[in-house]
This record gives C-alpha cells, structure tokens and sequence, in this order.
C-alpha cells in the first residue's frame, strides 16, 4: 500500500507492505541511518523516534500505522547551527562511549528538556528508563541531560 | 531482523466500518497502539490473516468526565492518563498503575484498551479497575453492555470479546478521600510479573470505612477481587492480614517457569502485606 510519512520536515512516499517497521521505512525507505536497530523487542530505545511530539519505539511499529504523523528522527533535532543543545552537551562531556545509544538518549534528553519541569537526576533517569547503554554510562549521561535541562 | 508476517492492514475510522471489517474477517487481529501486538507479530506468535487499525476512530479517543463517573476511550493513550484523569483516589489509583507499565515510549504508545483487552497477566490496569470495581463498556452493532471488569477475563489472554465486538472503553465512580497503593513484583529475565496488588482504602475516624483490593500477575492469572467488606470496622490490621493470606492460600496456584507455587505465594504475602499497611496505617 502506498503511505506518505513526514519525517524531519520531508515528505517520503511510497509503496510498502503493511508489515513493515517503521524503523525500516526510516532507514531503508527514508535512508535516515541515524535511527539504530537494537534489540528489536522495544527494549533498548536504540531505534526511538518522536512521534508527534512524544518519544515512541520505532520498531515496534507499523509504517502504515505512523501515516499523517509527525516524526522526528535524530537526525531532525539538529537544526542550522548544527547539533542541539542536548547533543552538543552529550559531546562535549564525552556522555556517550560507544555512540550506538546516542539516538535514543538524544531524543530521550531534548523530549526530557521540552516537556518535564523540575527536572532532576532521578527524574531523568526514571524518563531515560527505556533506554539502554551497554557500555553503562548511565551516571554521565543522566548528569548530563540534567544539566542541560537545569540550565534551560 | 524479525519480520512479521504477511497480513492485510485495514484502517477503520468509524464503529460501522470496524464492526463491517471485524465480521468480513476470519482472524483480524485489533491494534490501536500495537506495542505488543507488533512484537508477537515480530516473533509470528501470532498469524492474522488482517490488522484491523482502530486508532483513528473518534468515539475510542474520548475521555468522559460526568458528576459520578468517569469513561476513558479505548485508544487513550497510557502517557495521557496522568494528566487527562480527575482528581479523586480511583482515578489516582489508575494513574499509579498506568505509570509502572514499561517506559514513556512504551507509554506513549500503549492504549487502555490494549492492556486491557490483552488478557496478559502481567498488565497492570486490569488489577486496577477491578479493585474499583470499574466496568468494560463493550460495544457490538447496535448494541452496547457493561460488564465488570472482573467478569471480563476467562482466563490468561482470553476475554469475554467475541468476534466482531470491540471494547469501547471502561467505566469506573470517582471514589474521594481514599488512600491507594500499588504493587508488583517483576522477574526481569522473563519479562512478567509475578504478583500485582491494587488497593484502596477509607479510613475515619480511625475505622476503616472502605477497602477494597485485587491480585493479579502470573501467580493467579486473571484479577482477582477480594470482598472486603466483612472488614469495613475491623481495625486490626494483622486479622485482615491474616484473613488475606488464608484466602490466598487456599487459592490454585500453579508451579511453572515463573516460579514454584510456594514461590508466588510468599511474593504475593509480602506485596499485600506491604499495600495494606499503606493503605490501613491508623
């Protein structure tokens, strides 16, 4: 069936079965290979997305079901200037190791900067729950986050 | 790379169309959030010959306010709850329950009506709905029941639902000045939870006016609702502990890959000894 999905502000249409993943549609159809494939049970986050404003597991989704939805992948949070604050800051402190949770902490940390109030280091590291490092940088990353979003 | 089978994917946008698509079909398979229903398709646990889509029908996504009561539409969304529901304890309580189910992605993707419809033990808002004694407001061609929630399960992932029905969402009454509690235990390697306890209480006067608790989980497989009321004056927490066990006790639960019997028993023994001590502290 043919969907049109916008991602990052783009309109990509085309034909695809009803069982594709809408982590496929954004790395195959989309060619957006930021957005990673982990553990495929919606457990590690690598694959997150916005979706319409809140963080969503992309493999655990239809690309059929995410027609006439927004998405914003990590490669959408940057804008002009480059990277956004949450990015810049995960950079800067050397947050992340091996970098392949960075899309799912990146989207995770700007929805945290963007929606919660009173953000401190349990309350981000309760949101970034659905998000896993096996490198286990946790302790820098959620320090981070909460740092940026104190500063906000 | 899991990929899920073949299936036709049908979009409904209203009642009609979906109760037209649901009968046409020999085994549609209904999702609104899909969260799970994606990841048993993944895993081809299941097969369905069609996905029937009912997130884009209007009269699911409402929220229902009215002087008594509450109705929250089948595809609401478990994120949304916190902040959509009204003030009173068994709103609170659905809150606390909808709050522990996986992370915010997850949340933000599941629906009531998925958890609840599911049948999984393991789901948190059927305990809640049947310690408040809520109904499932189930929808077929023009008709329309109300039944309780505790007589909405058979058994684990069976429900009352039959071909062509839907659930259009749940029913519950604004309880005010109640305490709540909510419990589970969770065994990570296998994904499930073992025991879950929902309570909620009034307590005055130091007399215990209300109490009213459901179990569920894997230890007893469907929600379980105890009726508390021969407890209504009794201000002797450890006899209705006691009365609580007895009656858990006597319950079947089964040995498997979740753990013994004796196993669940002694996790549910300390969850309900744990949500009423929160819920009944004089």
């Amino acid at each position: 069936m043919k969907i049109k999905l916008n991602i990052n502000g783009t309109d990509y249409e085309s034909e695809v079965e009803p069982r594709m993943l809408l982590v496929d549609f954004i790395r195959d159809v989309a060619g957006l290979k930021g957005t990673h494939v982990g553990c495929e049970t919606g457990s590690c986050g690598s694959c997150m997305v916005l979706l319409d404003g809140m963080p969503v597991k992309s493999c655990l989704m239809l690309a059929v079901q995410a027609e006439g939805k927004k998405i914003i992948t990590v490669e959408g949070l940057s804008g002009k200037n480059g990277l956004n604050k949450v990015q810049k800051a995960l950079s800067e402190r050397k947050a992340l190791q091996c970098g392949f949770c960075a899309a799912g902490f990146s989207i995770m940390g700007t929805w945290i900067l963007d929606n919660e109030k009173n953000v401190d280091y349990q309350k981000v590291k309760e949101d970034i729950a659905g998000v896993v490092c096996r490198c286990s940088g946790y302790d820098q990353i959620i320090k981070t986050i909460t740092e940026v979003a104190k500063n906000e | 790379m899991k990929i899920p089978p073949n299936f036709k994917y049908i979009r409904t946008y209203t009642l009609d169309e979906y109760y037209e698509k649901a009968n046409q079909t020999s085994l549609p398979l209904i999702i609104s959030g899909g969260t799970v229903a994606v990841l048993m398709l993944k895993n081809r646990l299941i097969r369905p010959e069609a996905v029937i889509d009912i997130s884009q029908i209007p009269e699911l996504n409402v929220l229902k306010i009215n002087k008594d009561d509450v109705f929250i539409g089948a595809n609401m969304k478990l994120y949304k709850l916190k902040n959509v529901l009204p003030n009173d304890s068994a709103s609170e309580l659905i809150v606390k329950s909808a709050s522990t189910v996986g992370d915010i992605a997850i949340r933000s993707m599941g629906s009531v009506g998925g958890n609840v419809c599911l049948g999984d033990p393991s789901n948190d808002l059927p305990v809640a709905l049947t310690a408040i004694d809520a109904q499932a407001v189930i929808g077929k061609k023009d008709d329309i029941t109300y039944l309780p929630i505790t007589n909405f399960y058979i058994k684990p992932f069976k429900t009352v639902l039959n071909k062509g029905e839907i659930l259009l969402g749940v029913n519950y009454k604004m309880l005010n000045g109640y305490r709540t509690s909510y419990k589970k235990h969770f065994i990570n390697f296998l994904d499930h939870y073992v025991g879950i306890v929902a309570a909620i209480a009034k307590i005055e006067e130091n007399a215990i006016k209300d109490f009213k608790m459901a179990i569920g989980g894997e230890a007893v497989g469907k929600p379980v609702k105890f009726d508390l009321s021969e407890f209504s004056n009794v201000d002797e927490i450890k006899i209705i502990k006691e009365r609580i066990f007895d009656y858990v006790n006597t319950m079947h639960i089964e040995n498997n890959r979740f753990g013994t019997a004796n196993y669940k028993k002694k996790v549910l023994y300390t969850l309900i000894s744990r949500a009423i001590d929160e819920v009944l502290k004089l």
